[in-house]
């Protein structure tokens, strides 16, 4: 969203507490709990919360760099559970020194307000998807999706997915049962517009992805003019 | 398999014993779309439940775009490549005409 100065740097930093690494399928933390947040510094994880009927719905994948369980921080306890997908480095944020941050450094403030708005952006568009789009353009918006989030962290990696979720779990993030994703995955073959083997999904192109998924592409504004002044 | 039982994330958590793991192969018209994940379920008649569930799921989005193909099948197999049930499209619903 915007450059940051070395001080503004050294103050995210600060939020973060040592890093943990954990096992594929540790549950960070449960809903219910204390709602910290936390940064995951490597690896894929998933929020994800119960159902009435004992089954869990999964409705967010976390990627590198991303704070996690930030949408409980308003709550007096966590709304999602948050369990890593592969092996995974993760932090405990402090709320002291996020608070500390919001004082010291309100531009930085106004960033992490931006990408919360951010995410919203990204919550209108996947229910956009769910409830005006058929199955082929939702599994097309998500693959486009992840494709383009794990391309902001490195621009040279190739179009290769190496999907760490299951079926039900893609299954929930677009509103499908696992048995309908398993034949849109095999639609999006039969197109040519991805290769698939196992998880690993190669999108064989991502401008015929785009229309298939026919959502709008969103472009972000990098360092708007009126944020606060570094400080 | 250990792989399967690791990422199924709520199984993980409530796992008390081993439960059956089956996978849902679908023919439908598009070649056989075979399930690599599999699932694990309590018993056969709960991979039952989500396999209709994930007819009725295919046959909705049909009905959406006004046309319902019911010539397919799913098959129910277990971890020893065994099939345990065929469940018909055309048996997982009700069609009431006049």
């Amino acid at each position: 969203l915007a450059d940051l100065t070395n001080g503004e740097r050294a103050a995210l930093k600060g939020l973060a507490e040592p890093a943990i690494t954990y096992a594929r399928g540790t549950v960070i933390r449960t809903e219910g709990e204390e709602p910290l947040p936390f940064l995951l510094h490597a690896g894929w994880a998933a929020a994800s919360a119960s159902s009435a009927d004992g089954t869990r719905q999964f409705f967010k994948v976390h990627l590198p760099g991303d704070v996690m369980g930030a949408p409980s921080l308003p709550l007096q306890r966590a709304a999602e559970t948050l369990t890593v997908l592969t092996e995974a480095s993760v932090s405990r944020m402090s709320l002291k020194a996020l608070g500390r941050l919001f004082a010291d450094h309100p531009r930085v403030g106004a960033l992490l307000f931006l990408t919360a708005n951010e995410e919203r952006v990204i919550l209108m568009d996947r229910l956009t998807a769910i409830g005006r789009r058929a199955a082929t353009p939702r599994l097309a918006a998500l693959l486009l999706h992840l494709d383009e989030r794990l391309t902001l962290i490195d621009s040279d990696r190739p179009s290769i997915l190496e999907l760490p979720l299951t079926q039900e779990q893609i299954g929930d993030l677009i509103g499908l049962t696992a048995v309908h994703v398993n034949r849109v995955f095999r639609t999006l073959e039969n197109r040519g517009v991805i290769e698939r083997q196992g998880r690993i999904v190669k999108i064989a192109s991502r401008e015929t992805l785009r229309q298939l998924a026919a959502m709008p592409k969103r472009s972000i504004a990098r360092n708007p003019a009126w944020l606060p002044p570094s400080r | 398999m250990s792989e399967r039982r690791e990422s199924n994330l709520s199984a993980l958590q409530t796992l008390k014993r081993p439960m059956p793991c089956y996978y849902l192969n679908l023919h439908n018209g598009h070649g056989p779309i075979i399930d690599e994940d599999g699932a694990d379920f309590a018993d056969l008649a709960s991979a039952r439940q989500r396999a209709v569930e994930g007819i009725r799921s295919l046959l909705s989005h049909e009905v959406l775009e006004g046309r319902i193909d019911l010539r397919g099948h799913l098959d129910i197999v277990d971890e020893t490549g065994v099939t345990v049930a065929i469940i018909a499209f055309a048996d997982t619903i009700e069609i009431v005409q006049r």
